[in-house]
């Protein structure tokens, strides 16, 4: 397992490259939310999460838009941060997103411009997981769509285990995370 | 100095790839999301049609790999390669909707020696009177340009 910077240079965020992956998980993450088989076959497979009164009954379609919409913002909001851009100046990482919990984070509410329509009032649906460290560092362990508010779906396994993978290796390496795990 | 613990670590050599991905990605998303469209039917006819995506490849005439990146909804198809797929799955995986011409109206001032000799033309001026000098006042539109005032 290896530990690497989002970006050029020492900044907050920072992603985990499993062993099992070529790339790290961020790069994992968007290929999977962009890949319209893959999200065809979550949301099958989900459908019955979509009819829940979170998700209005929207179709497959409106669910696979929504997914691709909110990892084009997000991949945006982190180029221009990245890229210190004059609308994103003031702005870190953390800023464009929501703590949902000590390891749980998603997109900004007020963030979403790129939504429209009926679909305004929904809420997002990609999750990312961390671990935060004692100096603000954040470590993306990884992702997952969020269609139910527990984690009780299959999908929630994966990544809870790589928390506990990720925590485990932290801690052999003598670095400890803000308040530890779970 | 968590951090820097990481730092040390990593040695500063690794650095994630996402950014050269989602920017090719925010740099072609029109198309890349036609792809997904295009993706979406065909996932779902190959299903329906009890195919899979070696048979689909093979009726194609491509790698099984190339089928993958297809429906995935990475491929940048050509028309040609779309009409096969729509063929071999007997379904329209495009479609264009009806297109509306904005409606022009054109106003020819046309000088008593302007030869007014375009294809729309020669059909908009009666047989035979191609010979007459005319101000033409002429209305275009999706399917026809017609005279709307004459005057010798």
């Amino acid at each position: 397992m290896e530990i690497i910077p989002t970006f050029d240079g020492a900044v907050d965020l920072w992603c985990v490259v499993y062993p099992e992956d070529k790339v790290d998980i961020l790069t994992v993450l968007f290929e999977k939310w962009t890949d319209t088989e893959y999200l065809l076959e979550f949301f099958v497979k989900n459908i019955n999460d979509l009819n829940g009164t979170s998700w209005q009954g929207i179709s497959i379609d409106e669910a696979i838009k929504l997914v691709i919409d909110e990892v084009y913002y997000l991949q945006e909001k982190l180029i221009c941060i990245n890229n210190k851009l004059p609308e994103c100046w003031n702005l870190t990482v953390r800023d464009i997103f929501t703590t949902l919990n000590k390891q749980e984070f998603m997109l900004r509410k007020h963030e979403e411009r790129f939504r429209k329509g009926k679909i305004d009032s929904l809420p997002q649906m990609l999750r990312l997981y961390a671990i935060e460290l004692e100096d603000n560092t954040i470590i993306l362990t990884g992702g997952t769509i969020k269609l139910t508010d527990k984690m009780d779906r299959p999908h929630f396994d994966i990544e809870f285990t790589r928390l506990v993978r990720v925590n485990d290796y932290l801690k052999s390496e003598l670095i400890y995370s803000k308040e530890g795990l779970l | 100095m968590s951090r820097e613990k990481l730092i040390t670590l990593n040695k500063g050599v690794k650095k994630s790839t996402w950014v050269e991905d989602a920017k090719f990605r925010l740099a072609n998303r029109k198309w890349l999301n036609y792809s997904h469209e295009i993706a979406k039917r065909i996932l779902t006819e190959i299903k329906e049609k009890n195919l899979n995506q070696n048979k689909l490849a093979m009726a194609m005439g491509i790698s099984a790999q190339h089928i993958s990146q297809i429906v995935k909804g990475r491929e940048n198809l050509t028309l040609e390669s779309i009409a096969k797929l729509s063929t071999i799955l007997e379904v329209e995986l495009i479609s264009f909707p009806r297109y509306k011409y904005s409606s022009v109206a054109l106003i020819a001032n046309l000088n008593n020696n302007t030869v007014f000799n375009s294809a729309v033309t020669s059909s908009a001026i009666p047989d035979g009177d191609n010979s007459l000098q005319y101000t033409l006042v002429i209305k275009a539109d999706a399917t026809r340009v017609s005279i709307i005032n004459k005057a010798a």
